[in-house]
């Protein structure tokens, strides 16, 4: 690169972006200019040594082909072959495994909606047997009232014909000893004697009276 | 600072399948030896050294797996889901449910060995990547091409699977003898071009990324002879654009990797359900 160019550039990039652009410019330029003069020898070092990277190497290609083959019957006799089968063999696991948890997932929906319909079921029958129950004591209780009542009146039956027949016999003592009484006063009114079953037959006709009135 | 200090074809030969191992200079370097006119070189180790490493750990996850039940740890988790989703996301759905289980250890095999080989170019000293050589990705792009023909012609036969190339066309019979061996020959042609192109993305790929790295880097050499303060700078913006690409390139050997799988699945799955 001559001066009198780089001169005419300074002069250029100072006009067109300024005083300090040119100090840049001029290092890039440099860096530039010196990769491609760079670029420019290595591609002739790379031509003389013959680095073209389409250069057949029989050496290699015949290393490469036995190594991967060697490494392919290797790795599918005792690594890919065998994971392809485990792969397999977890996609049917999971599968199974998928399908026993649809199976006990439908199992415990149709346990569970037989556990709520035999809940629902208990529930009436709970409330059946409580009303049932009702039922029946309330029955009880009529039923023991009613026997209560019928006892009660019951009693008193008994009660007033005791009352009467206690009334009756002590009406009949009264007439007895009103008789007797009577009789005896009367006797000695009269002062007349009379026997004793003159006394008998006169007693039972004053208690006779006395009773049918 | 003097620019003999990092010598441009030494440089060009970190990226280069060659049989030396550039060590620091106070070791000196170390050249790989030549058996009966057959040379070791760089790349050679490389791909003895995936396949083992590869072999070291598919054959414990096999272990692990075979149970059927989920593997445990992470490294086992990564390797897993690496090639479940090869085989869900590529190749069944490239070559079918019933035939992928036959193909996908060769393409587990393929995708990891070129992962592997494109990964071991960016470490330093191994240097080269053997998939950044013509030689080694012929051969893969070869085997795609010998497993597809092989069990094409066995699922069709030999006739079948040749005649299945030309698609299925109702032609009158005048336009049929014409037409039909000129298709022929442009899909049997297309089904080499198909397979060279495979082999050349690859190349292209890696190659043209390792040279880009040793240009960027091969700037600091050739500034060194100038200013201290351009040197600086320099060699700043070439690490730090290094790095960048390096960054690219580590995307770029999965990509790579994915790509070679996925175009070899489509292909196998193509030549398995003929037109």
């Amino acid at each position: 690169m001559s001066c009198s160019e780089v001169n005419t550039k300074d002069v250029f990039f100072r006009k067109a972006f300024g005083p300090k652009s040119s100090v840049v410019f001029a290092a890039l330029i440099y860096f530039a200019e010196t990769a491609v003069l760079w670029a420019e020898e290595a591609s002739e070092t790379a031509a003389e040594m013959k680095l073209d990277p389409l250069a057949w190497k029989g050496d290699l290609a015949l290393w490469t082909a036995v190594v991967f083959l060697i490494l392919l019957l290797i790795l599918g006799k005792f690594a890919f072959g065998p994971i392809v089968k485990a792969l397999d063999l977890r996609e049917k696991n999971e599968l199974a495994r998928v399908e026993a948890a649809e199976r006990a997932n439908a199992d415990a929906k149709a346990l569970l909606e037989t556990y709520t319909q035999r809940l629902a079921d208990s529930s009436d029958e709970v409330r059946q047997i409580i009303s049932e129950a009702r039922r029946d004591a309330e029955k009880q209780a009529a039923t023991i009232v009613e026997d209560a009542r019928k006892a009660a009146a019951h009693e008193r039956e008994r009660a007033l014909k005791d009352i009467q027949e206690a009334s009756d016999v002590a009406l009949q003592d009264i007439a007895v000893k009103s008789a007797e009484l009577a009789t005896s006063l009367a006797g000695k009114i009269l002062k007349e004697e009379i026997d004793s079953s003159a006394h008998a037959r006169l007693i039972e006709s004053a208690v006779g009276e006395i009773t049918s009135k | 600072m003097s620019a003999e200090l990092v010598n441009i074809e030494q440089l060009i030969e970190h990226v280069s399948d060659t049989s030396s191992y550039h060590l620091p200079s106070f070791i000196g370097n170390f050249d790989l030896p030549t058996i009966s006119g057959f040379t070791l070189t760089k790349g050679m180790i490389v791909e003895v050294v995936v396949a083992l490493l590869m072999i070291a750990m598919f054959v414990p996850l096999a272990i692990k797996m075979k149970s059927g039940k989920p593997v445990r740890g992470r490294l086992w988790n990564l390797l897993e889901a690496f090639l479940i989703y090869l085989r869900n996301e590529v190749i069944i759905p490239s070559i079918g449910k019933k035939d992928a289980d036959r193909f996908t250890p060769f393409l587990w095999t393929l995708f990891f060995f070129i992962l592997f080989c494109n990964l071991f170019g960016l470490l330093p000293w191994f240097g080269s990547s053997p998939t950044g050589s013509l030689a080694t990705t012929v051969v893969l792009a070869l085997s795609v091409f010998v497993i597809l023909t092989f069990s094409g012609m066995k699922k069709f036969g030999i006739v079948g699977f040749w005649k299945g190339q030309v698609p299925q066309m109702e032609l009158p019979l005048v336009l049929a003898v014409f037409l039909k061996p000129m298709l022929f020959v442009i899909e049997v042609l297309g089904l080499f071009i198909k397979h060279a192109v495979l082999a050349v993305r690859l190349l292209a790929n890696m190659f043209a990324g390792h040279l880009i790295i040793a240009v960027i880097m091969g700037f600091i050499s050739a500034v060194a002879a100038g200013s201290v303060f351009l040197w600086g700078g320099v060699t700043i913006a070439s690490v730090s654009l290094c790095v960048a690409l390096y960054m690219l390139e580590l995307f770029v050997a999965f990509l790579q990797a994915y790509i070679f799988t996925f175009l070899a699945s489509v292909f196998i799955g193509m030549a398995q359900h003929q037109h």
